[in-house]
C-alpha cells in the first residue's frame, strides 16, 4: 500500500506542498502563515495554471502546452511569466509568493524527478481544489452582489 | 525580490543549453539492397516452445555486429501480475537464410500450437518482471505491458517498456532501461515523466527513428480521456555517475587489453538521456503512430484509428517532427488496430497491416506505397484465417537489407517473417 501512494507522491506539485504544509503549521502548530488574501491568491493562481495546461495536454487541443514545459522558448517565457507574478505577489506582500519562489528555487535546481516545468508548478489535486475554491468565490460573490441588490 | 530575478536568470541559463538541441535531423539507416539477388520469404516462430497463454507486442534490433535481438511480452493475460518481457537473440554466425522461396519454408503447421520450424533464435529469456521493475522504480506496479528494443551504433541496447500502476492501459507509464553487454545484464530503470496527470498512459509499439548526433524519436501515444499520437525524444547527455566510472575504466582497461574487454564499436557513448515530448495532433481520433523518416527532415507517421473513420491516417511533418500535417485517413481500412511501416531502401515505403473494416484481426496484409504514403498497393497477405488474431506487425530492416516483420500470432506466440527486397519486387510486378 506504501509502495502505491509513492507512486503519487513525486506527482505532488511544490505549491500543493507549500498549501499543505501552511495547512498543517496551522492545524498542529496554530500557525496562521497564509492569510484569506494568501488564500485567494493560490486559488486563483492554481486554476489559471489548470485551465492552461490540463485541456490541452489532455488532447482537446493540437497544441500541447505540455511541452511548453522542457527546454524550448516557451518554457522561458512560461518562466518569466511566474517569476513577474512571484515579484508582484512579494511585493504586495502576498505569502503565496513565497511558496512560488520556492517553487523556482525547485526547478532551478532540479529538485523534483521530472524535468518539466509544469510537474513542479501544478498537479491534478491542486488543480481540482482550486478550481473549486474559485467555483466558490465565484458562488459567494454573486450570492452576495445578487443581496446587496435586492436590498 | 532580487533573488526571484536571479532564480528567474539561473533556470534562463540552464534551458539556454538545451534549445541547440531543438534542431533535430533524422539519421537515415543505410542499407544495402543486393543487386541480382533472388527473392526470399522466410517464416518462423521466435518462441515455439514457451507454454505461457499470451505472447504480445514484439520489436526487434540489430546490433552492430548484425546480432539480432526481439522482445515481447508474455504471460497468462494483458496485466496479469505474471506477465514478464522476453528477450530472444540471434548472433552473428548464425546459418544465415538459405533464400527459400514463400512456401518452401520448413514450417510444420501444428493444430494445437501450430507453428515449429527453424529457430535460430535463442530460447527466451525473462529481462524484466513486475517484481523487478518494482525494486528498481521504488513504486508499485500491477503489470507490466508493451516493450520495445532499440539500439544505435554504439551497441548500447535500450529498453523502453510499460508499467501500469493503476487500472487498465489508460494508468500506464513509460520506463527505460539500457544494457551495455548485449542484454545479459540491465541498468536499473528508470521512469520517465510524460505526462501531467499523475504521469499515467503513456504507450509505445513503434520502431524509434535515429537522430543525427545520437538522440531518438520514438513514436509513443497517449490512451487517457484522448487518444493521440506523441513522440519521444531522446537526447543525449554524456555519462554520467558510476556509469561514466565503469566506462571510463573499462575504456582504460581496453586499452591495455583490447582483446579482453570490449566496448561498443562507437566511442559517442550514452548512458543517459535527457527527455522531452511532443505532439503529431491530439483529439480522439487516432493514435499508435508508426513513424517513418524519408529523408533528414522529413517522415510520414501512420497511425490506428479510434472508431472515427475506419482507415489509416497518415500525418507528415518537414522539419524533423517539430511540427505535423492534420493528419487524413489514407485508402486503406483499419479498424482499432496496430500499423507498422519502414522506408525500403529505393524509397517505397512498405506498410503491413490489418485488412479489415471491423474489428477482427483476422488477416495481416503488406502494402507498398510509391508516394510517401498517399497510395498503397496491397502486395502480400502474410496471414489469413477466419479464425485467427494476427496482429501489432513490427517491420524492421537490417543492414543488408532483410526486412523483418514480427506480428502476435493468436496472441500466443511471436511469428518472425524475413524477406528481402527482391522478394517485394517480384510481388509488386505480378
Amino acid at each position: 500500500m506504501n509502495c502505491f501512494f509513492y507512486n503519487f507522491l513525486p506527482h505532488l506539485s511544490i505549491p500543493l506542498l507549500g498549501i499543505l504544509g501552511a495547512i498543517a503549521a496551522e492545524k498542529i502548530f496554530g500557525w496562521k502563515i497564509f492569510s484569506p488574501r494568501d488564500w485567494k491568491a493560490a486559488w486563483i493562481f492554481g486554476t489559471v495554471a489548470s485551465l492552461v495546461l490540463y485541456p490541452s495536454a489532455l488532447g482537446l487541443t493540437r497544441i500541447d502546452t505540455y511541452s511548453w514545459g522542457w527546454a524550448s522558448l516557451a518554457l522561458n517565457a512560461l518562466v518569466a511569466a511566474v517569476a513577474i507574478i512571484t515579484l508582484v505577489l512579494l511585493w504586495k506582500k502576498n505569502g503565496f509568493g513565497i511558496v512560488l519562489l520556492i517553487f523556482l528555487f525547485a526547478f532551478a535546481f532540479s529538485l523534483k524527478a521530472s524535468t518539466n516545468f509544469w510537474d513542479d508548478l501544478i498537479d491534478p489535486i491542486y488543480g481540482i481544489i482550486s478550481i473549486g475554491m474559485v467555483l466558490e468565490m465565484i458562488f459567494i460573490h454573486r450570492k452576495k452582489s445578487f443581496a446587496q441588490r435586492e436590498c | 525580490m532580487a533573488l526571484t530575478a536571479v532564480v528567474a536568470g539561473m533556470i534562463f541559463l540552464k534551458n539556454k543549453k538545451s534549445v541547440v538541441e531543438a534542431e533535430p535531423r533524422f539519421q537515415m539507416r543505410p542499407t544495402v539492397a543486393a543487386q541480382n539477388e533472388m527473392p526470399f520469404y522466410q517464416e518462423e516462430v521466435i518462441d515455439p516452445h514457451e507454454t505461457y497463454r499470451m505472447a504480445h507486442v514484439a520489436s526487434m534490433t540489430e546490433l552492430p555486429d548484425e546480432t539480432l535481438v526481439t522482445t515481447w511480452y508474455g504471460g497468462s493475460g494483458e496485466l496479469d501480475p505474471d506477465v514478464k518481457i522476453y528477450c530472444s537473440i540471434r548472433r552473428r554466425g548464425h546459418p544465415r537464410f538459405r533464400g527459400d522461396k514463400k512456401g518452401a519454408s520448413p514450417i510444420i503447421h501444428d493444430q494445437e500450437h501450430e507453428l515449429t520450424g527453424t529457430d535460430p533464435f535463442s530460447d527466451p529469456f525473462v529481462i524484466m518482471t513486475r517484481e523487478e521493475a518494482m525494486r528498481e522504480l521504488g513504486c508499485y506496479v500491477k503489470g507490466l505491458g508493451n516493450a520495445l528494443i532499440f539500439s544505435g551504433e554504439d551497441g548500447v541496447l535500450h529498453l523502453l517498456f510499460v508499467t501500469v500502476s493503476i487500472g487498465k492501459w489508460s494508468g500506464s507509464q513509460l520506463n527505460l532501461t539500457s544494457s551495455f553487454d548485449q542484454g545479459k545484464t540491465w541498468a536499473k530503470s528508470r521512469r520517465l515523466y510524460l505526462s501531467p496527470f499523475f504521469n499515467l498512459s503513456e504507450l509505445v509499439k513503434n520502431a524509434p527513428t535515429p537522430l543525427v548526433g545520437g538522440g531518438w524519436m520514438i513514436p509513443i501515444y497517449q490512451e487517457f480521456l484522448g487518444k493521440f499520437p506523441e513522440l519521444l525524444w531522446l537526447w543525449p547527455e554524456p555519462l554520467c555517475g558510476c556509469l561514466s566510472l565503469k566506462f571510463k575504466l573499462k575504456k582504460k582497461l581496453h586499452h591495455l587489453i583490447p582483446w579482453l574487454f570490449q566496448l561498443p564499436t562507437s566511442t559517442n557513448l550514452y548512458a543517459n538521456f535527457y527527455i522531452t515530448k511532443s505532439r503529431i495532433a491530439g483529439g480522439c481520433s487516432c493514435f499508435q503512430p508508426s513513424v517513418t523518416a524519408l529523408d533528414e527532415k522529413r517522415a510520414v507517421a501512420f497511425c490506428r484509428d479510434y472508431q472515427t473513420s475506419g482507415k489509416i491516417w497518415r500525418a507528415q511533418t518537414n522539419d524533423a517532427g517539430k511540427s505535423w500535417s492534420t493528419p487524413q485517413p489514407v485508402d486503406l481500412p483499419n479498424h482499432d488496430s496496430g500499423v507498422a511501416s519502414i522506408r525500403l531502401s529505393d524509397g517505397e515505403l512498405l506498410l503491413a497491416f490489418n485488412d479489415s473494416p471491423t474489428s477482427a484481426r483476422n488477416n495481416l496484409r503488406l502494402a507498398l506505397s510509391h508516394d510517401a504514403g498517399k497510395t498503397w498497393q496491397r502486395i502480400a497477405t502474410i496471414a489469413e484465417n477466419p479464425q485467427g488474431d494476427f496482429s501489432y506487425p513490427f517491420l524492421f530492416q537490417t543492414r543488408d537489407g532483410t526486412i523483418h516483420l514480427l506480428y502476435s500470432w493468436q496472441r500466443r506466440h511471436i511469428r518472425h517473417v524475413t524477406f528481402n527486397q527482391a522478394w517485394v519486387a517480384s510481388l509488386e510486378k505480378k
